[in-house]
């Protein structure tokens, strides 16, 4: 019979063990996110299809983020096939932990562009928060419905933001543009 | 009430750590940044004069002002994470978001877990006011160390960075609540009446490992943070077009799902 003092120090012992690991392995991430360099978070960035994404994207907009006059031309099936299903919608939302890691970056070397991280890191969290409603809408089975809207706005949104992080890492004279055009 | 030797130096430690910890506060003007913190170890010093007065007026008079110290000293301690919070999590005027939320479901489930396990432990007192003392330090211990990883845990999943000084405060308060659950533990099972010298020796380790955590205190905010770099205009401008293009598309997108 286990007695209420042994039962005490059994979970007082396993609350400090658990509280330990978290907590080594959170600083070991933070540091690990602390120690990125502009090259590094910038490579983590998932390979996309920027073609089908930008072509998504737009049917949708202008390249000044403008609604097109015509409206919107591509089907819910292309707008699938192109951006790669649910997969490919779950390949933007990986690439916006990227954008709130840009936005540690930014603030850590920067705090006088503090409003603008901060901003950065809430629209990334929006984009996310947008992509796990098509994930719920996939699971109830109204993903047909919803995907075409959802998913086309996600992407345009996406699209803009990695064009615009492009031309900040242009700007910012940093190396391995052209790779990193390439790559996005 | 007497002293041992070890006891004594220990003390005295402590006590003129915390002075010179102070001059570093009040040297390095960070008494403006951490208000809080401060207060808590101009606290502590004043607890330690009272206490070493006190103690000539006998055990009654020495417990309750023991405890009135030890309840205002866990209500500072509490709001030194509070302070340390809004330097995260509100690094602007407002708060981070989806922060209130996070925070607040933290704040539950270290309270519930906190209070779950001091009611578990019996204290090695059949005193009322030794019990009451020793159950508040044991569940501040395990609040803390539960806020210190729950606020590293949130501010990684919110890539919010931690400033140094911030962090340093943060880190030696969290180690400081660890090394105090495992003291609480120790000693509730040991048990006073049963083994005072091992009783008496875990509170001592106790007591080096916060002397330890007050000269990390007192290195780290003596050092000044590194200085932040200049952002070149031209990615400054960038930045804001990031900014300006993702808030109106995401302002449509908001729109087309109201409609």
């Amino acid at each position: 019979m286990i007695s209420r003092l042994d039962l005490f120090v059994a979970i007082s012992a396993l609350l400090l063990i658990a509280l330990v690991v978290t907590a080594g392995v959170y600083w070991k991430k933070s540091r690990r996110a602390a120690d990125s360099t502009w090259e590094s978070l910038l490579e983590r960035l998932n390979d996309v299809n920027r073609g089908n994404v930008a072509r998504v994207a737009l049917d949708l907009i202008d390249e000044d983020g403008v609604n097109s006059d015509a409206g919107p031309e591509l089907d819910s099936t292309e707008i699938w096939k192109l951006l790669g299903g649910l997969e490919g919608m779950e390949r933007l939302e990986a690439n916006c932990d990227v954008l709130i890691d840009l936005a540690f970056y930014v603030q850590r070397e920067y705090p006088e562009a503090l409003v603008i991280a901060e901003d950065l890191r809430l629209k990334a969290r929006e984009i996310q928060w947008h992509v796990s409603r098509l994930k719920g809408a996939a699971e109830r089975g109204n993903l047909e419905t919803s995907f075409a809207d959802y998913a086309q706005r996600a992407a345009a949104t996406y699209y803009l933001m990695t064009r615009h992080l492009l031309a900040l890492y242009e700007a910012g004279n940093l190396p391995g543009y052209s790779q990193l055009q390439a790559a996005l | 009430m007497h002293l041992s030797g070890f006891d004594f130096v220990n003390w005295l430690a402590s006590f003129l750590g915390n002075l010179v910890l102070l001059a570093v506060l009040f040297g390095k003007r960070r008494f403006e940044s951490f208000p809080v913190f401060t207060s808590w170890i101009v606290l502590s010093v004043i607890r330690t004069i009272t206490l070493f007065f006190v103690r000539f007026l006998g055990s009654s008079s020495y417990f309750y002002v023991f405890w009135s110290f030890a309840f205002v000293d866990l209500s500072l301690q509490l709001v030194v994470f509070y302070e340390a919070a809004i330097h995260i999590f509100r690094p602007g005027p407002v708060w981070a978001s989806h922060v209130r939320r996070a925070f607040a479901w933290i704040i539950s489930l270290a309270l519930l877990i906190g209070i779950g396990m001091t009611w578990l432990g019996v204290p090695a007192t059949g005193e009322l006011r030794g019990t009451i003392v020793i159950r508040a330090d044991f569940l501040s211990s395990v609040l803390m160390s539960e806020l210190f990883v729950g606020m590293l845990i949130l501010s990684f999943r919110l890539g919010l960075p931690w400033k140094t000084h911030v962090a340093r405060i943060v880190q030696g308060l969290g180690v400081y609540s660890m090394i105090g659950i495992i003291s609480g533990s120790l000693q509730t099972y040991v048990g006073f009446p049963k083994d005072h010298a091992a009783y008496n020796a875990i509170f001592r380790c106790r007591v080096v490992g916060f002397l330890i955590c007050q000269w990390f205190w007192i290195v780290s905010l003596y050092m000044e943070a590194p200085e932040p770099r200049k952002l070149p205009k031209e990615m400054h401008r960038q930045l804001i077009l990031v900014q300006k293009r993702a808030s109106l598309l995401l302002g449509r997108l908001s729109e087309s799902q109201r409609s």
